[in-house]
């Protein structure tokens, strides 16, 4: 299972025959639209939408991953910006519900007159507000990640690294896209077994320690396998200032319509 | 003319003391093998990089004397222009594939070139290495030998006069091995090869000319016959044939370990089909079987890795069912398993995580690299030591440690015959200590010659050999 998650699912359906260009055009457009809208109700039914998209194209075990992720993020994200808004601690919300009232605070000793000062003497408070504030951060990183999945789940890696190359995109980073597109499945398994030879030798899960030997040996071995990857690729003449690499993408009706409904969706969010 | 010609090259990367390749002269003619032996680290990738024009356009550092490819200095090619008529495969393939499908792959530097007959030439290649019924395959699930095959098609797709093969019989089991050698036998009728390689008898029968490499030096060049004939093998300690080396006596400690009706599937295909043996103390297991046959995986469900949906694991008659401190995986690459910046810290690691004193942790840690012969590296980077010392560093953690059974895969994997002569000591000295080692490789005539017992793995099946 590992090694098909962030993989190519091969079937052909609308969104695979549309051109790679005219999905990166879309995504742009949608995201664009996703970071400037507000808009709960057109959000949440953006991300239904996608979902269902998602879950008809790569079935229910591709979206595990994703949805396991969404779960995570709503646990951290959500809690804190109701309990923590920024705007109550600028003074332009109100509290909904006290959690631990100023006043109350300086009656606890050490901890209490230490929370008063980095509270800014605003206590604690759930904000009603700040809950909204957090779904709403949360639906606009699931929806991002919603489209990520569905490109990745759509076009082969081959006609991405060409389509950016294209574009201008610099090469060092088209590398990066290329051994984290091939990679991360491996990279994952990797993980698991350097995870197993730490364990094997005492050091907890749970330590600062085991995260952060995890990082390193993750962080040598990815620069290990992209020098290896670079030269590779440099050999098959990716780069290397030969006359082709680009096909030339033609848009058909199926592109333009593809786009026209991203265009579509980014109206509706934008406008009030 | 020849097709290569190298005029006394020398080559020291950046910052680099030592130099790397120095005085180094061949020729390579239409139709010919050329061999490079040397033991790990002698400089034959560097000469391949070299070779193949990596050295001096991608890879920087000072170099002296001249390569000639078809008659024009590497250095006066462009470099699109050059790869396409030298080309190199590297040792692991997983690292050179970037595609999703092999045809995507052979496709890939097809296009990158701009070269139209795209269909025609996919089908040249994959006809020529025997992969034209992979062509829609995902690359991710071709075993080891095919996903080398599938490299190699994508060089061959862009027809180049001369190909640079860097080990390519390293991580292959014999089936896939003679599948390389009749690939080879067809491809020198039509170009001209270059095989580093410290495995000889494959490549030796094909070979023209050998040329030695040690310490980045040229100390034999010349015809394969003579090459024997001066012991040249022996004298740099590559690996000729395996009947030198002492098989151990049988053990008759107690049985540790225990494996019973072992099940177990991916996705839906059954890679163990109920296994069963038994491991005595200071016993040397091998397994072995063909490249993709299940014997990590095996490995991985008796250190408590992998969960098998069948079958019991006892250790000393306790139930394996997760991980435990008594059985020692060590994985194929030895560098993820490294996390520390120094060989003694890497070894002191897993010490001090029980909690022991830092005084006993100093003295288990000097025992343990002095037993293994690693102590004068003790202050270095375990990722600057050479592939031998990064598994002997391996199986010095887990001697350390001291568990009850330790699981080594593929240990001599890709080793030159003085690496795998200390990982078999290093093996055998485990043994002695009364640890039950089982080792996996794909190299039957490894396991033949130093294991107490040999069990093969085929169609989901253990058999004693």
């Amino acid at each position: 299972m590992m090694r098909e998650l962030f993989q190519y699912v091969d079937k052909q359906t609308f969104v695979h025959r549309v051109n790679v260009f005219s999905k990166l055009i879309a995504v742009i457009m949608v995201t664009w639209g996703v970071m400037i809208s507000y808009d709960f109700i057109k959000l949440l039914l953006l991300m239904i939408s996608l979902l269902a998209i998602c879950l008809s194209i790569g079935g229910l075990q591709r979206l595990r991953f994703y949805t396991k992720l969404i779960i995570l993020m709503a646990l951290a994200i959500v809690p804190s910006q109701a309990l923590f808004y920024w705007r109550f601690y600028l003074g332009e919300a109100e509290a909904t519900l006290w959690i631990i009232h100023p006043d109350e605070l300086l009656k606890v000793p050490i901890l209490g007159p230490l929370l008063f000062m980095v509270t800014g003497g605003k206590g604690i408070a759930f904000c009603m507000e700040g809950l909204i504030h957090g779904t709403l951060v949360l639906l606009k990183l699931g929806i991002t990640w919603m489209l990520g999945a569905l490109v990745i789940m759509t076009t082969k890696p081959g006609d991405i690294v060409r389509a950016l190359s294209s574009i201008g995109v610099p090469r060092g980073l088209i590398v990066s896209a290329i051994t984290t597109l091939r990679f991360i499945p491996l990279t994952m398994e990797e993980a698991f077994i350097t995870s197993y030879c730490l364990r094997m030798r005492g050091v907890k899960r749970t330590s600062y320690t085991y995260a952060r030997l995890m990082l390193r040996n993750a962080i040598y071995n990815a620069v290990a396998r992209s020098q290896v990857m670079t030269l590779a690729l440099e050999l098959k003449g990716f780069g290397t200032g030969g006359t082709g690499g680009r096909r030339n993408i033609v848009f058909k009706a199926h592109d333009l319509g593809f786009i026209m409904v991203a265009l579509s969706v980014l109206l509706l969010l934008i406008m009030s | 003319m020849p097709l290569v010609k190298v005029k006394n090259f020398s080559f020291k990367y950046e910052g680099a003391q030592e130099w790397a390749l120095k005085d180094v002269s061949l020729e390579l003619s239409e139709n010919e093998l050329l061999l490079i032996v040397g033991p790990t680290g002698s400089g034959k990738s560097t000469l391949c990089y070299a070779l193949c024009g990596l050295i001096p356009h991608k890879l920087s550092g000072e170099a002296q004397g001249e390569i000639y490819v078809l008659g024009k200095r590497t250095d006066q090619w462009e470099f699109h222009r050059l790869i396409q008529n030298i080309t190199m495969l590297f040792q692991n393939p997983e690292n050179q594939l970037c595609c999703l499908t092999v045809k995507d792959e052979i496709e890939f530097s097809l296009i990158n070139f701009g070269l139209n007959e795209v269909e025609e030439r996919v089908s040249y290649a994959a006809s020529l290495v025997c992969i034209k019924h992979l062509l829609d395959r995902y690359v991710f699930n071709l075993s080891y030998g095919e996903k080398q095959r599938v490299a190699l098609a994508s060089l061959l797709a862009l027809k180049p006069k001369v190909i640079v093969l860097d080990e390519p019989f390293a991580h292959q089991d014999f089936f896939a091995r003679e599948r390389l050698v009749d690939t080879l036998k067809k491809l020198k009728d039509e170009k001209g090869l270059i095989v580093a390689e410290h495995r000889l008898w494959e490549v030796a029968r094909l070979a023209d000319k050998v040329l030695a490499l040690n310490d980045g030096r040229v100390v034999f060049y010349g015809d394969v016959e003579d090459f024997e004939e001066e012991h040249v093998p022996e004298k740099l300690g590559l690996r000729t044939q395996m009947e030198s080396y002492r098989r151990r006596s049988h053990s008759t400690g107690d049985v540790i370990l225990k494996v019973m009706d072992l099940w177990f599937k991916y996705d839906e295909r059954y890679v163990l089909k109920g296994v069963s043996f038994m491991g005595r103390k200071g016993e040397l297991i091998f397994l072995v079987g063909r490249n993709g046959a299940g014997k990590s995986t095996l490995g991985m469900c008796i250190a408590g890795l992998l969960k098998p949906c069948r079958g019991e694991i006892l250790i000393d008659s306790k139930r394996v069912e997760r991980p435990t401190k008594e059985i020692i995986y060590l994985p194929q690459n030895p560098d993820l398993a490294f996390v520390e910046e120094t060989v003694f810290d890497e070894v002191a690691l897993g010490l001090r995580a029980i909690g022991l004193r830092e005084e006993e942790v100093r003295e288990r840690v000097y025992d343990a690299l002095d037993t293994l012969g690693l102590l004068r590296l003790k202050d270095r980077n375990p990722r600057e030591l050479s592939r031998g010392q990064r598994t002997l560093l391996l199986i010095t953690m887990a001697y350390a440690l001291k568990p009850k059974v330790i699981i080594a895969d593929e240990p001599t994997t890709g080793q030159d015959f003085r690496s795998m002569r200390s990982i078999i000591e290093a093996l055998n000295r485990l043994c002695e200590e009364g640890c039950l080692v089982i080792g996996i490789t794909h190299d039957v005539d490894v396991a033949e010659h130093v294991a107490d017992k040999v069990l093969r793995l085929e169609d989901g099946k253990v058999e004693e050999v």
